[in-house]
């Protein structure tokens, strides 16, 4: 992609929030902090390892998610998995998300008439 | 043996307080060591999972909400706020201070200027120095524990410049020229150019003339600069016109009284020290320079009453324009 360091950087902006999304919605399989890192890269949601990590624990903090560390396998590994509290941040947040969508819809609409 | 993955979980660690630091040093390790084995087909993982994380004290600040700005945007324009006051205000009147006590104390002017700069130097690294830790602590604490330093409101916007840019610069000009008069007068009586065998200094001035000259300039100096000030805030008025020709004559008059009448206002020890001969009888030159004198100081105070007035015939204009 060709894109000037401006609209890079809207287009970052744009996207920061989103992360939190797609957290909560990505949790509700519980998974730890790599993996989740990797799948979100996969799904399109650009984060780095500095940005995500102090987010899960924000999250947490905010009883959003909840951590268990898993001793099962040959590594330790805290999996965090969405709350109910989370999920219903999760749906608000998906609500916002349809409405932004319908408006912004109607504006490309608007535009091209 | 220590590998790259323990120190720098460490360094992640090390900041954090003793409570969190157990389950923080848990967490980063399983980070560093997941991020090893995404990266297993690069030439040294653990190198490049390091490199993916970035700055450790960066990652330790961003999981334990720690700000990474010493003064943060809360408090920022309060405390540049504060600086310029003290940089423009009381640094100044430091200097000022300490020149005034130095030119008193120090054996020469050099000296006295020397010992000021040293001073407000030194004041200056203080100045910075503890406002800038107070607000570092002060944008460490607890949002409820925070100093309210008042929300801004309108009513706060300065006022636009009714003056132009000359008018504070003459302002300037006058009360910089008021200190340095007085610095040069009390400079002379130190008598630092010419001294006694006995290491007393020689003034300029005649030392009979002092106590007179001294007073007569001290209440010159501060009513010029109040004056200025005056003007400054209120512009020009007739009556301000006419209180200029007032402060016009306080000076005029007294100097060429000084200098007409009183051929002795410079110390004839002075004369003596640096080899003049003041004798009007015997020197030519003595009369036509006090004369010459004389006229230039009627000519630039009799421009400046003269100005006065017609500047403020150019304001009533500008003020009655509009209207």
């Amino acid at each position: 992609m060709d894109r000037d360091d401006a609209s890079a950087g809207h287009l970052q902006e744009l996207r920061r929030g989103t992360v939190v999304l797609a957290c909560l919605l990505q949790l509700r399989t519980p998974d730890y902090g790599y993996s989740l890192l990797t799948r979100l890269d996969a799904l399109g949601f650009v984060t780095d390892a500095n940005t995500l990590y102090p987010l899960l624990r924000r999250l947490e903090a905010q009883g959003h998610l909840t951590s268990e560390w898993n001793t099962d396998e040959a590594r330790p590994r805290k999996f965090y998995c969405t709350s109910g509290a989370g999920e219903l941040l999760a749906a608000d947040l998906v609500e916002d998300w349809k409405r932004l969508d319908a408006s912004v819809t109607s504006l490309v609409r608007g535009d091209r008439s | 043996m220590t590998t790259l993955t323990d120190r720098y979980v460490w360094a992640v660690v090390r900041t954090a307080p003793e409570k969190q630091r157990r389950e923080l040093d848990r967490e980063v390790r399983a980070l560093v060591t997941d991020a090893t084995d995404a990266h297993a087909n690069a030439g040294d993982p653990e190198r490049e999972a390091l490199l993916e994380l970035g700055d450790p004290e960066r990652l330790a600040a961003t999981y334990l909400d720690r700000p990474l700005a010493l003064i943060g945007p809360r408090t920022y324009l309060v405390y540049i706020r504060l600086l310029k006051v003290l940089y423009t205000i009381v640094l100044p009147i430091v200097f000022v201070a300490n020149l005034a006590v130095q030119v008193f104390v120090a054996p020469s002017f050099g000296g006295a200027l020397g010992a000021a700069i040293a001073v407000s130097v030194n004041a200056a690294v203080h100045l910075g120095f503890w406002p800038t830790l107070l607000f570092a602590v002060i944008d460490r604490l607890p949002a409820s524990r925070q100093p309210d330093f008042g929300s801004w409101s309108p009513d706060r916007l300065p006022d636009l410049p009714s003056r132009p840019r000359e008018e504070v610069g003459e302002l300037i000009g006058t009360v910089v020229f008021a200190v340095l008069a007085i610095g040069a007068l009390i400079w002379q009586q130190q008598g630092t150019l010419f001294r006694t065998d006995d290491g007393s200094g020689i003034p300029f001035l005649n030392p009979s003339l002092w106590g007179f000259i001294l007073t007569w300039s001290i209440v010159l100096a501060v009513a010029w600069s109040a004056f200025a000030l005056v003007v400054y805030r209120r512009g020009w008025t007739t009556t301000m016109a006419s209180i200029n020709v007032i402060l016009n004559l306080a000076f005029a008059v007294p100097a060429i009284v000084l200098l007409t009448q009183r051929t002795e206002l410079v110390n004839p020890a002075f004369a003596d020290a640096a080899g003049w001969q003041l004798d009007a009888a015997t020197q030519p030159w003595v009369v036509p320079t006090l004369v010459i004198s004389s006229v230039v100081i009627v000519v630039v105070c009799g421009w400046n009453c003269v100005d006065g007035f017609l500047r403020a015939r150019r304001a009533a204009r500008a003020t009655s324009a509009p209207s």
